[in-house]
């Protein structure tokens, strides 16, 4: 064809083209979207302390729902509750806990990375707001300080349960990924100078600020009543009796008299509680634990616990419930009563009470061989429960006593017993005649797998596994 | 900036005709007469709607009914005649007034099938890229439901699996394997009539439960019947025109359209049966029983324990039941009804058609799939041919309800075979005094999705002048999903006490809508032997996803669930709101010399609101050619028997942005607890601002012959894709709170592969004819580069030199004659076998090689169609998921009874053990990640038979009734130890094999 007509032709229409290409483009903001609707960019969240509130919100709402405070199947106190002996699991359709049951957790399983992750989940939590109330520049001092010795508070808290569970751990400090993909596991000493640290800077940072009255977040009182325990955990006898005898003597709760009304929401002994998702909610813990009918759908407290209440101890009777199918009675706890939402919430699952500073002074006196002290704190904790008053116990006996006290006060919750058996060296002595997959090793939980295989600097895996 | 690039290109692609050109001159034009005539089959029935223009003028007309046309042309023109199934016809007019043609049907495989390449049309035999072409005739041989099923087995290059066998299940679907590390970004681009249909689904997480692989499919939402073709574009040559989107290949879906001619009614009825193919052959009561106690035995426990139900007495020990059966073993019922009017005459043609479509599920109860279709389709074209408009609408419901929880095949294999009754004598749940979880408890809970899709598509063009022509596509989709799971009180045993108020569900509504319009130019033109065609336009796109979820709870009655307000207490889980922006320019620049030499040049400039503002603009590109040599004189002589020979390459980047919208910003989600009656907020990512496009390069070569009149095709193809700056969520260890964060990956990924195509016409004869095809594809998918693999989180994932897709695992020495336990390679000789160090063995879970083979008879009014589809690959076994260890509380393969007993067995299985013992559970648990547990999951099936017989043809009686007999997945051959080797699942119901019985009727 005639190809000589291109020349005449092309440019002609081309130049259009180009002109109609160039004229259309020329709006690249086109691809400027708005923000998404459902997410507050960073900054924004600390420009005021109400958003920084409901970032604390998740934080005890994550402790309430998912991590290890949770009262339900995947928090300590219904899985170490069957990893010692206080529970003895009946339902045959939770292999998970079966391996508590039986002590052979293994690397692999999901309950321990679910310890794990929703627990560094929430370091970082707790970090980035940390970062964020430091940097903002519209908070008050005031409010900073508040936020920041919670968000301290927290960081320790959460510290404290891993060091427990899983040995030698990575501190974290920092939101940076960088430096937190490859960090390794520090010394125990190390760890618990941190959270002691973060502790000491929690309790300075909230001492000027107003407690909550409902006790659903932690206040001074609650830094120094973990601080109280961490001194405990490292036999750290004076510093320990330091900070219970100031919560006693000056935060104002008391021990509650009515052994019925200790675990309800206005108890007077509380120092700390998670409070309910929605009004008229109660706790996970009623709903895991209490039993209808018989026999047990999940789990029952074991015999050996039952056999451990002295006779007459009235938290046998108002802390222990039964159920029977009319040959066989089954036990369950019943501190937490109320396993479907009331009209308005009754009970919230209490992490911090008072009663645990009273057996931390009857312990940390005993210890120290001030044994008259230390028999007047443990039998405040007994003559509350009905109990007649020791007398006339030698250093090592008294010991043992507080060790009784502590595991018919603290049965089935956030995992006491088993702390308690590991921290004093007799948990092979206890656990392994009537448990016969334990093992020494046991004392920690492995490391769990996924992580090893995303960060080497973690191996070893913790012995046994 | 790209403006210049823009001007640069243009510059670049047109310079040389103008360069070549530089003389002007015009030619006359002879006068012009009116030429008619009539075309017709070589039977002599009339032909309608043959195309037929001038050559080399812009003058075309379309045969009417009777098959008569007529035409302005001059004498010395040259008349072209084509239809699509008939062999294309060049008659000079030499003087003549009337003209009468007699068509050849085409019986070669080639033929001159033109196919979509989406911005563009072009045909089979001058493609320059990789354009796989699936029609309707074989798409409607098979009774499914998702159109990408019909894709399995028929297209090399591209692997499909089904993840399920409940109706409305996704498809996995990768198109020449896997380019990013990041496992959720390697789906394709769909595109249905130009316009691009999003693939992830609109589900709620904690709604969407029970469907594996993420939800309910919204290409289900498409009507299979409703297609006219899928093409699949897979090299370079053909994606780079879609550019950041093109990297995992393009599929085009293009429904079909009315002809012109008599008005046709077509109605289609269909009914069948559906079954799971296979069950896990299991241990029967006493052999189950047996297996229990030597556990017991083993791990040194006497008594049997009060919590050993099944073999302490508790349940009764002579019960038997096939809980495969019970519980995922029913029939599943299909009906499918559709109808379509179509016609029209040279200047309009119409297509309307609605179907219906009905699948029942395998539980017990009452779970089913509706699904209700529209399509509608519109063309037109004025007289004078300039002005051209096609419009199609498709709308579609699609109802499905299944079981609220996903796990009642992983419960069928688990429980005891003793297990208690699942009723009463009462006929309520029998919970056997809480001694087990009664698996039919789930079954109270029910998930319904409700997904109504519309796709609506225009297209118009306008002639502007001889050559040169405007044209504008515009499309709009909706897409809305309602979900509600229900997670009634009565799941729960009585034994706990609750009621209604702790029953609970979750509402979800999801909707999409987006918009495209694009703007093109297309200037074709000859310039003697030198044939131009070139593209060039621009995309505007927009898309917004809403979607917002409800917690309810705290209910009066459990029959009110589905009522939002009888719920005392509800509160928001989600509520999002995400916009997607997306421009871009392409343009494709396409030359052929005498319809022998062809290159291609095509690029695109996009910009994705999916990167931060620095990281928004990409370019990408390719060039493709092809030289069709059979055309060669010497080829044509030297070898006769060469009908066609095409040697073709392409080389071209594409790119990917796959990652969800707002992945830059850093910022805080509300969650779905409250605390002091304040919504939680948490910090939704580890943000990392800077990270841009996946890129991919590709490169192809391929070879396809003609023999003997194409009786004989025959194409051989290599590629090799490179995917590098890998785009991924790198895996973070826990400590950082997250478990990954969004960055781009200075690493290469590389798939290399060889795909094969042979068509044969075996028998062509006028009552008997038999044509076999098969395809087979053999990939190679290669990590090839990671810098400091080793130190990454990626080192006990990945290793450089092996497939992506692989396991790091234990290597099994089998089992230890002396302790009857499991034994592993100790890699680094420490004494102890642990993670990771140990696990040092490489599977490979790639497929070798797949393909499909298929064969069509015909005698006399007889059709038989069969499809076999072919997989070599090793893939994750029955223990691989880590089940309950052998000799718990789980009913186990017969397979296990080879295990050991004493001192001295050479068996396969270890002692069996309840768990108690630690070694014993240890040793399962490595063995569930050894290469032992890892087995071969090759197959081979028969995907699709079908039987067809043409009782009555509309030629002859007035009337067509064709009747047909279908069958999906009837015959599986396979070494696999679980329930299905294309699913590899022990939680999903195996693919079903169905039968279908059906009728299409024409009048």
């Amino acid at each position: 064809m005639n190809t000589r007509n291109i020349l005449t032709w092309l440019p002609k229409h081309i130049v259009g083209l180009m002109g109609m290409i160039l004229l259309t483009l020329s709006c690249e903001d086109y691809l400027e979207v708005d923000p998404p609707k459902n997410q507050l960019t960073g900054e924004v969240v600390f420009e005021n302390a109400a958003t920084v509130d409901a970032a604390f919100a998740h934080i005890y709402a994550e402790l309430r729902e998912n991590g290890f405070t949770t009262g339900g199947t995947q928090g300590l106190s219904y899985l170490m509750g069957h990893y010692s002996d206080e529970l003895e699991l009946y339902s045959s359709s939770l292999p998970a806990v079966l391996n508590y049951t039986n002590n052979t957790v293994l690397p692999s399983d999901n309950s321990v990375k679910n310890l794990w992750d929703t627990g560094y989940g929430l370091v970082y939590a707790a970090n980035a707001i940390l970062e964020g109330v430091s940097s903002s520049g519209s908070l008050t001092e005031d409010e900073k300080g508040r936020l920041l010795g919670e968000a301290y508070f927290i960081r320790a808290f959460i510290h404290f349960h891993l060091v427990n569970l899983f040995g030698e751990i990575p501190y974290i400090m920092t939101t940076d990924y960088d430096e937190n993909k490859d960090v390794g596991r520090l010394e125990l000493a190390m760890v618990y100078q941190y959270i002691e640290g973060d502790l000491l800077l929690a309790k300075e940072l909230l001492a000027a600020s107003a407690p909550d009255f409902e006790r659903f977040r932690p206040d001074y009182w609650t830094a120094s009543a973990l601080l109280a325990r961490v001194y405990l955990y490292q036999e750290n006898w004076q510093l320990a009796i330091d900070e219970a005898s100031a919560i006693l003597g000056d935060s104002g709760y008391a021990l509650n008299p009515d052994m019925d009304r200790v675990f309800l929401k206005d108890s007077p002994e509380t120092l700390w509680q998670l409070g309910p998702g929605l009004p008229g909610n109660n706790t996970k813990e009623a709903f895991t634990f209490v039993i209808v009918n018989g026999p047990p759908p999940n789990s029952a407290l074991t015999q050996s616990l039952i056999n451990s209440f002295e006779e007459g101890d009235a938290r046998f009777e108002q802390w222990v419930g039964s159920v029977t199918d009319g040959s066989e009675t089954w036990y369950f706890p019943y501190k937490y009563r109320e396993y479907v939402p009331t009209a308005s919430t009754q009970e919230c699952s209490i992490i911090f009470r008072l009663a645990e500073q009273y057996l931390i002074l009857a312990e940390a006196n005993a210890q120290l061989g001030n044994l008259g002290p230390a028999l007047e704190f443990l039998n405040t904790v007994r003559g509350r429960a009905s109990l007649p008053f020791l007398d006339n116990l030698d250093q090592a006996s008294l010991l043992q006593a507080v060790q009784a006290e502590r595991r018919v006060e603290f049965f089935s919750e956030q995992g006491h017993r088993f702390f308690d058996l590991k921290r004093t060296g007799r948990a092979d002595a206890v656990l392994a005649p009537i448990k016969p997959g334990w093992e020494s090793s046991d004392r920690l939980l492995p490391i769990p797998e996924s992580e090893l295989l995303l960060n080497p600097n973690l191996l070893p895996q913790n012995e046994g596994y | 900036m790209y403006r210049v690039f823009l001007f640069m290109s243009l510059y670049v692609f047109l310079m040389p005709f103008f360069a070549n050109t530089m003389q002007a001159g015009t030619v006359l034009e002879p006068p012009q007469v009116t030429v008619s005539g009539t075309v017709t089959d070589t039977s002599g029935n009339p032909l309608a709607g043959v195309n037929l223009v001038v050559e080399s003028k812009n003058i075309g007309t379309i045969s009417d009914l009777n098959g008569s046309f007529s035409i302005n042309a001059g004498p010395t023109d040259v008349l072209i005649f084509s239809m699509v199934g008939f062999k294309s016809l060049t008659v000079p007019i030499e003087g003549r007034e009337e003209v009468i043609v007699q068509m050849e049907e085409d019986v070669t495989v080639l033929g001159e099938v033109v196919l979509n390449a989406g911005y563009y049309t072009v045909s089979e035999r001058e493609r320059t890229g990789s354009i796989e072409r699936v029609e309707s005739i074989d798409i409607e041989k098979q009774p499914i439901s998702n159109p990408l099923a019909a894709l399995q087995g028929r297209v090399a290059g591209v692997e499909i699996e089904q993840v399920s066998g409940l109706p409305g299940s996704n498809f996995k679907i990768q198109i020449r394997g896997r380019n990013s590390i990041r496992s959720g970004a390697n789906e394709p681009l769909y595109i249905i009539d130009g316009v691009p249909y999003a693939s992830n689904t609109l589900g709620e997480s904690q709604a969407s439960l029970p469907l594996p692989g993420g939800g309910i499919s919204p290409l289900n939402n498409i009507n299979p019947s409703d297609i006219e073709s899928i093409e699949i574009l897979k090299d370079a040559d053909a994606t780079a025109i879609y550019g950041s989107r093109g990297a995992n290949g393009v599929v085009l879906i293009t429904t079909k359209k009315g002809n012109s001619g008599a008005t046709k009614i077509e109605v289609g009825l269909q009914t069948g049966l559906g079954r799971i193919a296979n069950k896990v052959d299991l241990l029967d009561t006493p052999g189950y029983l047996a297996m229990r106690r030597e556990a017991f035995a083993n791990d040194g426990i006497d008594p049997i324990p009060f919590y050993a139900y099944d073999v302490n007495g508790t349940w009764d020990m002579d019960r038997h039941t096939d809980w495969q059966r019970k519980l995922f073993g029913n029939t599943s019922y299909l009906t499918d009804v559709q109808g379509s009017i179509s016609g029209g005459n040279e200047t309009t043609q119409f297509l309307v058609s609605g179907n219906f479509h009905r699948q029942t599920s395998v539980f017990p109860g009452d779970f089913n799939n509706d699904k209700i279709g529209v399509l509608s389709n519109l063309g037109h074209r004025s007289a004078n041919n300039r002005f051209s408009i096609q419009l199609s609408t498709t709308f579609s419901a699609n109802k499905n309800r299944l079981p609220g929880d996903g796990l009642l095949v992983l419960d069928a294999l688990n429980l005891a075979p003793n297990a208690p009754e699942l009723y009463t004598e009462d006929g309520v749940l029998n919970w056997e005094n809480s001694t087990w979880s009664n698996p039919l408890a789930k079954l109270q809970g029910n998930y319904t999705s409700d997904g109504k899709t519309l796709i609506s598509n225009a297209r118009l063009e306008y002639r502007l002048v001889d050559g040169l022509r405007a044209s504008a596509n515009l499309g709009y989709t909706e897409n809305h999903l309602r979900e509600l799971t229900t997670v009634p009180s009565t799941i729960y045993d009585p034994a706990y006490g609750i009621g209604p108020e702790a029953s609970y569900a979750v509402h979800n509504t999801g909707e999409r809508t987006s918009y495209i319009v694009e703007p093109q130019l297309h200037y074709d033109r000859e310039f003697g032997v030198l044939r131009l065609t070139t593209l060039a336009g621009l995309t505007f796109q927009g898309q917004t996803t809403q979607r917002r979820s409800q917690f309810a709870f705290g209910f009066t009655n459990n029959g009110l669930m589905d009522n939002l307000s009888a719920a005392s207490s509800q509160f928001p889980i989600a509520d999002v709101t995400e916009e997607y922006r997306y421009q871009a320019l392409y343009g494709r620049v396409n030359l052929a010399v005498k319809n022998r030499y062809f290159l291609n040049f095509t690029g695109r400039r996009d910009g994705s609101s999916r990167f931060g503002t620095d990281k928004r603009f990409a370019d990408f590109g390719a060039i493709g050619a092809a030289y069709v040599f059979s055309k060669e004189a010497f080829i044509r002589q030297g070898f006769p028997m060469l009908s066609f020979g095409k040697l073709r390459g392409s080389y071209g980047t594409s790119g990917s942005d796959q990652i969800g919208d707002y992945q830059y910003l850093d910022t805080y989600s509300f969650g779905t607890q409250q605390y002091q009656n304040t919504i939680g907020l948490y910090p939704t990512r580890l943000f990392n601002p800077n990270f841009s496009w996946e890129e991919n390069k590709k490169l192809e070569v391929a070879l396809e012959l003609g023999f003997f009149d194409d009786r004989i095709f025959l194409s051989g193809t290599y590629y090799r894709n490179r995917s590098t700056n890998q785009l991924v969520g790198v895996p973070l260890p826990a400590t950082t709170g997250f478990s990954s964060v969004n960055a781009n990956l200075n690493a290469t990924v590389e798939n290399t592969g060889w795909e094969f195509e042979l068509n044969t016409v075996n028998i062509n004869g006028k009552n008997f004819s038999w044509s076999t095809g098969l395809n087979l594809t053999v990939p190679r998918n290669r990590l090839v580069s990671f810098p400091d693999l080793e130190g990454s989180t990626y080192a006990n994932q990945l290793v450089i030199g092996q497939p992506l897709n692989i396991s790091k695992v234990y290597r099994s020495n089998g089992v230890n004659p002396g302790t009857g336990l499991y034994e592993f390679e100790d890699f680094n000789g420490d004494g102890i076998i642990s993670s990771p160090e140990d696990r040092q063995m490489v599977m490979d879970l790639n497929p070798s090689f797949y393909g499909g083979l298929t064969n069509t008879v015909t005698i006399g009014k007889f059709k038989w169609d069969m499809l076999f589809q072919f997989t070599k690959q090793q893939g994750s076994g029955y223990w691989t998921p880590g089940n309950i260890i052998v000799g718990g509380l789980a009913n186990q393969p017969t397979s296990v009874l080879q295990r050991w007993q004493q001192e001295g067995d050479l068996v396969p299985f270890q002692r069996f053990s309840t768990g108690a013992s630690q070694e014993a559970a240890q040793a399962f648990r490595q063995y569930t990640q050894s290469d032992a547990s890892i087995t071969d999951a090759s197959y081979i099936r028969l995907k699709t038979l079908s039987l067809s017989y043409q009782l009555a043809e509309k030629n002859h009686q007035g009337f067509g009734c064709e009747l047909y007999l279908r069958g999906q997945n009837l015959l599986t051959l396979t070494g696999y130890d679980g329930l299905d080797p294309e699913t590899r699942s022990n939680q999903a119901v195996p693919p079903l094999r169905v039968v279908t019985l059906g009728t299409r009727l024409t009048f």
